[in-house]
C-alpha cells in the first residue's frame, strides 16, 4: 500500500449528506452519492426533454401528409432526440448509477478520484447546455445523430447547429472518458479485503468491462468530432469529397465508436439485471463465471462489428462477409447471458415486484430487439431494411425495451437505498404495465412499416395502404408512454416524501450496498462486513449455509434456497408476493 | 450513394410494372419527398422508350397553342416558354438537350412531359401541378434548391405548355 492517501482531504471537505441541504452542498460536492444522484436528476430531465421531442414527432407522423411541423421543425427534434437519448440520457445515467453504486458495492469510501468524478458530471451538464444552446444560436443540429457528411459539411448545413453538436458532444465525451478511468481505477484499487474479482457483484463486473469499452471507443468519437469541427470552421477537408476528403471515412470513424457505444449503453444494464433477477428469484445467479466472461467476449467482439452499419455504403463483398459474420458471432455471448438469467429465474421463488417486472420486461423485449438485430447481419436483408423504420423498431427494442427497462428495474430496486424510502408498488405496477403496453404499441408497428418501405427520418409520408393506420397506432402508443412516464415521476416525487421507510436491506439482498443505512452516511460504511463469498450479507444471515465461491454456481440444498432445487410449479411457496 | 465513389446494384424484376422506392439515408430537409420509381418493361417497350429519351428536344413552333392532356388544358406560347427558360434563371441550373443550355445542377428537362412525377415524387405530373410548382416551389417542397421566381400567370402558362410539350 502506498503511503499517499487515495482520497486526500475528503474527511474535512466533504459536506455531510443530509446535514446541509443547501444548493451549494450539491454544486460543490465531490461525494459519489451526491454526484450519482445529480447524474440521475440531469439525465431524468433530459429524458423528459428527449421524450417530448419524440412525442412532437409522433404527433406529426400520426397521419399521412400531416402539416403540424415543417421539415426544419421536424429535423431538429429528431436529431436532438437521438443525441439527447444516447449522449445525455442512457450513457450518462448508466455512469451515474455506477458512480452511486460501485463504491458501495465494493465497500469503498468513495470513488478513486472524487474531484475527477465531479468534473465528469459538470462536463456532462456543460456539454449538454452547449448542445441545447444551439436552439438559441440559430438552429439546432438537423443532420441525424450520426451526422453523416457531406450533409454535415458547411456547404450543406450552413447553420451553426452542427458546430454546437461537435463541441457539446466533445465536452460530454471528455467527461465520459474521465468517468471510465475513474470507475476502472476504483474497481481495481478500492475493493474491500476479501472481495476478489471472482466475488465481485456482476454489476461492478460489467461496469468494469464498460470502463474499458469507454476508453477504447470514446476517443474515436472525440477525435472525429474535432475533425468535423475543423472541416466546418477551419476549412479542413477530412470528409470533403470535392477537395480530396472521404465521406465514408466519417462513417468508419463514427461507427468504430458507435458500435462499442451500443454495448457501453447495454453492458451496465446487463449488470443491473444480473443484480435484480437473483434477488427477486431468491437464488444466486446461475453461471456467474459465464455471465462475467461473456461480458468480456461481447466487449471484445464489439470492436469488430462496426461496419455492419455500413452494408449499404458499397463496401467490398469481403468486408460485408467479415462484418456480417462477426455480427452474428456477438449474438452468442449475448445469448449466453439471456439463458443464464432464465436459468436463474427457473425454479426460483419469484417475487413479482415492479423492479422484477421491469427485469422480465427487459428479458423479453431485449430478446426481440436482439433477434431483429441479428437479421441485419444478413447483409442482403440489411440492404432492404437499412435506414427504414425496421431499424427504428430494432434499436428501440434494444435501447428502450432493453436498456431503459433495465434502468427502471434498477431505479425501483435501488431507490430505497438512495432515498431511504420505498417507491409505491401500486403506482409502480401501473407504471410498468402502461409503459409495457405503450412501448409495444409504439414500436412494434414500426417493424412492419419498415418492411413496407417507410424510410426513417422523414417528416411526412404519402398515403400508402396501411401506413396511416400503423402510424396512428404508433402515435397512440407514444401517448400511453407519456402517461406512464408521468406516473413514474409522480411516484418518485410522492414516494421520496411520503414513502414508507426502507431500512438498510428491504429486498433481503446479499451485496454490500445493502449493509449500510438507507441513504448511506457520507462515509458509506461504519463497518464493512467481512467478505468471504459473492453475497456477504447472505453469509452473515445464514452462517450454516454460506455462499462459498466454489459452490455458488450450484444452488445449496439447505436454507431458504431449497426451493431452487425443485422444478417450477412444484414449489408451493413459489408464488408472487 | 456515397460521393466520390461508384457503386452498383442489381435489381431484378420478375414482372413488368412500376416499383416504388424512396431515399433511405437522411439527405436534408426534404428527405421525406425524395421518392423514386423503377419501371420494368418488356424489351421492345424499353427499347422504344430508350430511343425516345436519346432524342433531343423538339424546337417549339411559334404562336400560342392549347396543350391538352388528361382532362386538362392550358393555353400558352411554347416559343415564349423557351425564351423565358433561357432568359430567367432556369437555364443556369437545368439542361435541355438540343439547346445551348446544359447546366447540371437541377434535373434535365429534356423529356419533362413524359415524366410520371414532379419534384422527386412530390407530385404527379399533371398540368395543374406543373403550374403550381412553377408558381411557388417552396410552398410544395420547403428547402428545395429551386427558388420562387415570382412568375406571373402568363409566364407560368407559357412555361407549362413548353415544358409539358417536351415528350
Amino acid at each position: 500500500m502506498s503511503s499517499v492517501p487515495l482520497v486526500p482531504e475528503l474527511d474535512q471537505s466533504l459536506p455531510a449528506l443530509g446535514s446541509d441541504e443547501g444548493l451549494l452542498s450539491w454544486l460543490a460536492s465531490v461525494d459519489h452519492k451526491q454526484i450519482g444522484l445529480m447524474y440521475l436528476v440531469t439525465t431524468g430531465l433530459f429524458f423528459v426533454i428527449g421524450g417530448l421531442e419524440a412525442l412532437l414527432r409522433r404527433i406529426q407522423l400520426a397521419r399521412p401528409n400531416n402539416t403540424v411541423l415543417t421539415p426544419q421543425n421536424y429535423n431538429q427534434p429528431f436529431t436532438l432526440h437521438g443525441n439527447t437519448m444516447i449522449f445525455l440520457v442512457v450513457l450518462p445515467v448508466l455512469i451515474g448509477i455506477g458512480t452511486y453504486l460501485v463504491p458501495l458495492m465494493i465497500g469503498a469510501r468513495d470513488m478513486a478520484f472524487p474531484r475527477l468524478n465531479q468534473m465528469s458530471l459538470w462536463l456532462l451538464v456543460f456539454g449538454s447546455l452547449v448542445l441545447y444552446y444551439s436552439f438559441v444560436a440559430g438552429g439546432a443540429p438537423d443532420a441525424g445523430w450520426h451526422a453523416y457528411p457531406p450533409l454535415t459539411e458547411k456547404d450543406y448545413s450552413p447553420n451553426p447547429g452542427l458546430d454546437y453538436y461537435s463541441i457539446g458532444l466533445l465536452i460530454t465525451g471528455i467527461g465520459t472518458v474521465a468517468s471510465g478511468i475513474n470507475l476502472l481505477v476504483t474497481i481495481f484499487t478500492m475493493r474491500t479485503p476479501g472481495l476478489t474479482m471472482r466475488r465481485l457483484p456482476l454489476f461492478v463486473w460489467m461496469t468494469m468491462v464498460n470502463g474499458f469499452l469507454i476508453l477504447g471507443a470514446l476517443p474515436a468519437l472525440n477525435a472525429s468530432l474535432v475533425m468535423i469541427f475543423f472541416d466546418r470552421q477551419l476549412n479542413a477537408h477530412f470528409f470533403d469529397v470535392k477537395n480530396g476528403g472521404s465521406a465514408i471515412l466519417w462513417q468508419h470513424y463514427f461507427w468504430s465508436f458507435g458500435h462499442p457505444e451500443v454495448y457501453i449503453m447495454v453492458l451496465p444494464a446487463f449488470g443491473i439485471i444480473s443484480e435484480v433477477i437473483p434477488v427477486f428469484s431468491r437464488k444466486p445467479i446461475y453461471g456467474y463465471s459465464f455471465v462475467a466472461a461473456s461480458t468480456v467476449a461481447i466487449a471484445f467482439f464489439s470492436f469488430a462489428v462496426w461496419a455492419h452499419h455500413m452494408f449499404a455504403a458499397g463496401m467490398s463483398q469481403t468486408l460485408d462477409l467479415i462484418f456480417g459474420g462477426s455480427s452474428m458471432l456477438i449474438a452468442i455471448p449475448t445469448g449466453i447471458k439471456i439463458f443464464n438469467w432464465l436459468a436463474t429465474i427457473w425454479g426460483g421463488k419469484v417475487r413479482f415486484t415492479t423492479s422484477m417486472l421491469f427485469a422480465l420486461g427487459f428479458l423479453s423485449m431485449f430478446t426481440i430487439g436482439g433477434l431483429s438485430g441479428v437479421t441485419f447481419a444478413v447483409f442482403p436483408v440489411d440492404w432492404q431494411v437499412t435506414a427504414s423504420y425496421y431499424v427504428v423498431a430494432h434499436m428501440h427494442y434494444v435501447l428502450f425495451g432493453g436498456t431503459l427497462f433495465a434502468i427502471l428495474a434498477g431505479v425501483y430496486y435501488w431507490f430505497p437505498k438512495m432515498s431511504g424510502r420505498m417507491l409505491s408498488e401500486a403506482w409502480g405496477k401501473w407504471h410498468f404495465w402502461l409503459m409495457f403496453a405503450g412501448f409495444n404499441l409504439t414500436f412494434f408497428p414500426m417493424h412492419i412499416l419498415g418492411i413496407m418501405g417507410m424510410s426513417r427520418r422523414i417528416f411526412t409520408y404519402p398515403d400508402r395502404p396501411g401506413w396511416g393506420g400503423l402510424n396512428m397506432i404508433s402515435t397512440a402508443g407514444s401517448l400511453l408512454l407519456a402517461v406512464s412516464v408521468l406516473i413514474f415521476l409522480i411516484n418518485v416525487v410522492l414516494s421520496s416524501r411520503r414513502g414508507p421507510p426502507a431500512g438498510p436491506n428491504p429486498w433481503d439482498a446479499g451485496t454490500l450496498e445493502w449493509a449500510t443505512s438507507s441513504p448511506p452516511p457520507p462515509h458509506n460504511f461504519d463497518l464493512v462486513p467481512p467478505v468471504r463469498g459473492r453475497r456477504p450479507l447472505w453469509d452473515i444471515a445464514h452462517p450454516a449455509a454460506p455462499d462459498r465461491p466454489s459452490r455458488t454456481d450450484s444452488p445449496p440444498t439447505t436454507g431458504r434456497m431449497a426451493g431452487g432445487a425443485l422444478p417450477p410449479g412444484r414449489d408451493a411457496d413459489a408464488r408472487p408476493e | 450513394m456515397i460521393p466520390g465513389q461508384a457503386d452498383y446494384m442489381w435489381l431484378e424484376a420478375d414482372a413488368p410494372g412500376t416499383y416504388l422506392g424512396a431515399c433511405s439515408e437522411f439527405c436534408g430537409s426534404e428527405h421525406a419527398w425524395m421518392l423514386l420509381r423503377a419501371v420494368a418493361q418488356p424489351t421492345a417497350q424499353f427499347d422504344a422508350w430508350q430511343r425516345m429519351q436519346l432524342r433531343p428536344a423538339a424546337r417549339p413552333s411559334g404562336g400560342p397553342s392549347a396543350l391538352r392532356r388528361g382532362g386538362e388544358s392550358v393555353t400558352g406560347d411554347p416559343a415564349r416558354g423557351l425564351a423565358l427558360f433561357a432568359g430567367l434563371s432556369c437555364a443556369s441550373c437545368h439542361a435541355i438537350s438540343g439547346t445551348a443550355y446544359q447546366a447540371m445542377i437541377g434535373p434535365s428537362l429534356t423529356h419533362m412531359g413524359g415524366r410520371q412525377t414532379l419534384a422527386a415524387g412530390r407530385l404527379t405530373n399533371t398540368l395543374a401541378n406543373m403550374e403550381a410548382w412553377l408558381r411557388d416551389p417552396q410552398a410544395l417542397k420547403p428547402g428545395a434548391h429551386m427558388p420562387n421566381l415570382n412568375l406571373d400567370r402568363s409566364q407560368i402558362r407559357d412555361l407549362t405548355v413548353y415544358l409539358e410539350g417536351l415528350r
